[in-house]
């Protein structure tokens, strides 16, 4: 438990301790493909320092612990005295789970215990390396204790003897500088390449040592050691001092604020269309140079809060990097267990999206990753039989088209296998057989995304949760997004999602049914037909509209809101999942900017109802959800 | 340190020992008076256009805009097992673990002071008195408190 006076202190160094750890895991994830990697080393070695001193600070003593340990298989990774492989990366990665857990129980208020576990295989996988230098490496730690030197235990020997160096001659101990000189002859020899120039540089020190001890130190030798210590430290505080402006130009604001600032700047924007309305009218009924000055000062106003709408926008919008960059491992993981080969190739990271989408994203996007990994990559055998470079590519794209941003995850795996799918649904009983033989290509491909469709995936560690394709679907949509996917046989298959830029304003048309005033985004809406000019059939007991050579089914929205009869005014022709659907409404009122309210929680989750909007006139208008109604016309259809 | 007592503390001891008033919103549904904690009562209003929330239980009446602020209108009576003769004058807007949720009354009767040990505990039984929490006997008839967050949880979907 952190107690309260340490509460602030702790949420800083969660929220450092965070970013740390995830540039710790993708530096661990690039030093497994250049494991030599000085730099690298360098910043993972700094970043389980850096989160063990903060630990340290806060009495975190499982993480204090576990980073120690992490902290010294690093050290001697730097030192070349161990190599990294992807069981020792295994074991670090391991470590930054825990410590990612930890942070996130502390937060909680519970209690963390010491995983001892993880703390053997962190020394067991150095002694792995080292085994026999380890009875003499605690004596050297005893001697340095007994010298008052604790602070240079566990690091590399040469580490230890440069700091000797630099001690006054009388002062350096005899009988560490002994033990130091076992230690040295006990090294296996038969180590990397680089190990054993270490061991010759440290041989050749020691020699240094003793030599000294006879005469005076080389005063050149002592000054050269320190100027490239200074040097090294001043490059070191270099980078911090970078990391540190970077900190600095990011303020931390309560989620709240920018939520009433949103609300507020939600109803100027309401305010300011009803302004405009009112002022345009004035200006056609009197006409002077005080109207011409009204016209001039609103369109300034109009600009501005347009401007302001957008800035308050993007205080909300975080890069796509911030979900992308969890999905290296991911893809590790997944493909080490499932003995795939391949690699992720990211794009439009920069790419900016609404916080709360972000969020939610995350999931979905596993689940099709690892789809991905799992049915569609092939083993590396089979790729290299087909002609196919032997790792599989899985791309995880971002950009924006017009006021939307994409998301796209595609593979050059074997793609879906139609037969399979269609196999799948019938047995599942989702489709009936002659339904089937009537549907496209494209509504086969959606079949992945029906709710029957993957039940049977049980929870494995793979994905970790049993969601299946339909979850992913319904998350999409319930950002109003849209989800498309394509496949070739043998070539691959994308899936590509799209959402708003914003979530909180949107555009829709205002229809009228009956008496009631409904608000319908204006995003999925194709086209709009006036009522005499539709051509309306039924196709067994449906009705449907044909439009040019279309047919298209048809929704009787007055009938479905359960309102009663009225007028067909117009129909209003969309784009609802994977098809076109039309939906009749008596009368349009325009369209219009709104600002959506939620329904609040004694409501939940309506399906087919995505939320309020209160007019400018103060009136609650009710905003359609256009996937959610088509859903329940056909439950209603299957009943 | 029980010894020291200040000046003034006395008196103001002897006050808190004497037994706690509860204040009440005291309002009617047909031929019940029924209160509500005056502590869970935001604000009174008179019934303003209710839009009907399609797809949603009959005793959520709709949604009503309340400065701003969308909130649910629940009628009680169905669920209070209550006939439906009297018309809705007002709405009471509650504070509940759901939220700011609106109740449909009758009449606003005025606040009421029942002392602490004058509420008795709910003496009926049967489909609707899970919603109740306590009566208490008053000078205008017997008083029933609900239990609105018992509601409005069962309410919620």
């Amino acid at each position: 438990m952190i107690p309260d006076e340490m509460k602030e202190i702790f949420e800083e160094f969660a929220v450092e301790a965070r970013e740390q750890l995830e540039s710790l895991e993708n530096d661990m994830l690039e030093l497994e493909k250049d494991p030599e990697n000085e730099e690298l080393l360098n910043r993972a070695f700094r970043s389980m320092h850096t989160i063990k001193g903060g630990a340290g600070f806060l009495g975190l003593n499982p993480i204090v612990e576990v980073a120690h340990k992490a902290e010294d298989l690093l050290g001697l990774m730097r030192s070349g005295e161990l190599k990294l492989t992807p069981e020792i990366n295994d074991v670090i990665f391991r470590a930054i789970d825990f410590i990612k857990g930890a942070i996130n129980r502390y937060e909680e208020g519970e209690d963390v215990e010491m995983p001892e576990d993880l703390i053997n295989d962190l020394i067991s996988a150095k002694e792995g390396k080292t085994v026999s230098k380890e009875d003499e490496k605690q004596k050297l730690d005893d001697l340095l204790d007994k010298h008052g030197l604790s602070h240079l235990k566990g690091k590399p020997i040469e580490e230890i003897l440069e700091e000797l160096i630099l001690l006054p001659p009388d002062k350096r101990p005899e009988e560490v500088i002994k033990e130091l000189d076992k230690l040295i002859s006990v090294q296996p020899v038969s180590k990397e390449e680089a190990e054993k120039k270490d061991i010759e540089a440290s041989q050749r020190m020691m020699e240094e040592v003793k030599v000294e001890e006879d005469k005076k130190p080389s005063v050149e030798e002592e000054k050269k050691e320190e100027e490239r210590k200074i040097e090294k430290k001043e490059k070191e505080e270099k980078a911090e001092k970078v990391q540190e402006q970077q900190v600095e130009k990011v303020l931390r604001i309560d989620v709240k604020k920018i939520e009433d600032l949103m609300n507020l700047v939600g109803e100027l924007v309401l305010d300011r269309n009803r302004l405009l309305r009112i002022a345009s009218n004035l200006i056609q009924e009197h006409q002077s140079k005080y109207t011409d000055e009204l016209e001039a000062v609103l369109s300034s106003i109009d600009r501005i809060v347009g401007d302001l709408q957008i800035a308050v926008m993007k205080t909300r919008m975080q890069p796509v990097k911030r979900l992308f960059q969890k999905f290296p491992r991911v893809v590790r993981d997944i493909s080490k267990m499932l003995g795939k080969e391949v690699e992720l190739v990211m794009e439009g990271e920069d790419t900016e999206l609404d916080k709360s989408i972000l969020e939610k994203l995350e999931e979905p996007l596993i689940h099709i990753i690892r789809n991905s990994i799992d049915h569609g990559i092939e083993p590396p055998e089979e790729r290299v039989r087909l002609g196919k470079p032997r790792k599989g590519v899985i791309k995880l794209k971002a950009y924006y088209q017009g006021d939307r941003i994409f998301i796209v995850v595609e593979d050059d795996g074997r793609g879906i296998d139609i037969e399979k799918v269609k196999q799948k649904a019938l047995e599942r009983g989702i489709v009936s057989e002659d339904k089937l033989e009537k549907m496209s290509e494209k509504e086969l491909l959606f079949l992945i995304f029906n709710p029957g469709f993957s039940t049977a995936e049980k929870v494995s560690e793979v994905s970790g949760r049993g969601v299946g394709m339909d979850v992913v679907a319904n998350t999409v949509s319930s950002f109003r997004g849209t989800i498309d996917v394509e496949s070739q046989r043998g070539k691959g298959t994308k899936i590509t999602m799209s959402f708003p830029l914003t979530i909180g304003i949107i555009r829709s048309i205002m229809v009228k049914i009956k008496d009631r005033i409904f608000a319908i985004p204006i995003y999925s809406v194709l086209e709009i037909l006036p009522g005499e000019s539709t051509e309306i059939t039924t196709v067994s007991g449906r009705e449907v509209l044909i439009v040019r050579d279309m047919t298209i089914p048809l929704i009787n929205l007055s009938e479905l809101l359960g309102i009663g009869d009225s007028e067909i005014g117009y129909a209003i022709v969309a784009w609802v999942g994977n098809q076109r659907v039309a939906f009749t409404v008596e009368d349009l009122l325009g369209d219009e900017e709104i600002v959506v309210k939620p329904l609040g929680k004694l409501f939940g989750d309506i399906e087919g109802i995505s939320g309020a909007t209160i007019t400018g006139d103060g009136k609650v208008v009710l905003i359609l959800d256009l996937d959610g109604l088509l859903k329940r016309e056909i439950r209603s259809i299957n009943v | 340190m029980a010894d020291i007592v200040p000046v003034g503390e006395k008196e103001i001891r002897k006050e808190s020992q004497e037994v706690a008033i509860l204040e009440f919103l005291g309002i009617t549904l047909e031929d019940e008076l029924i209160g509500f904690p005056l502590t869970e009562v935001l604000s009174i209003s008179k019934v303003t256009e209710i839009v009907p929330v399609p797809f949603s239980p009959s005793y959520i009446v709709g949604v009503i805009n309340l400065r701003g602020d969308i909130i649910p209108i629940l009628s009680l009576k169905s669920r209070l097992g209550l006939p439906e003769n009297k018309e809705y004058t007002m709405v009471v807007i509650l504070d509940t673990s759901f939220g700011k949720v609106g109740i449909l009354v009758d009449k606003v009767v005025g606040v009421i002071k029942i002392p602490a040990n004058k509420l008795e505990p709910n003496p009926m039984t049967g489909r609707y008195s899970r919603y109740i929490r306590n009566v208490a006997k008053t000078d205008q008839g017997l008083l029933i408190i609900i239990d609105i967050d018992r509601i409005t949880k069962e309410s919620s979907l």
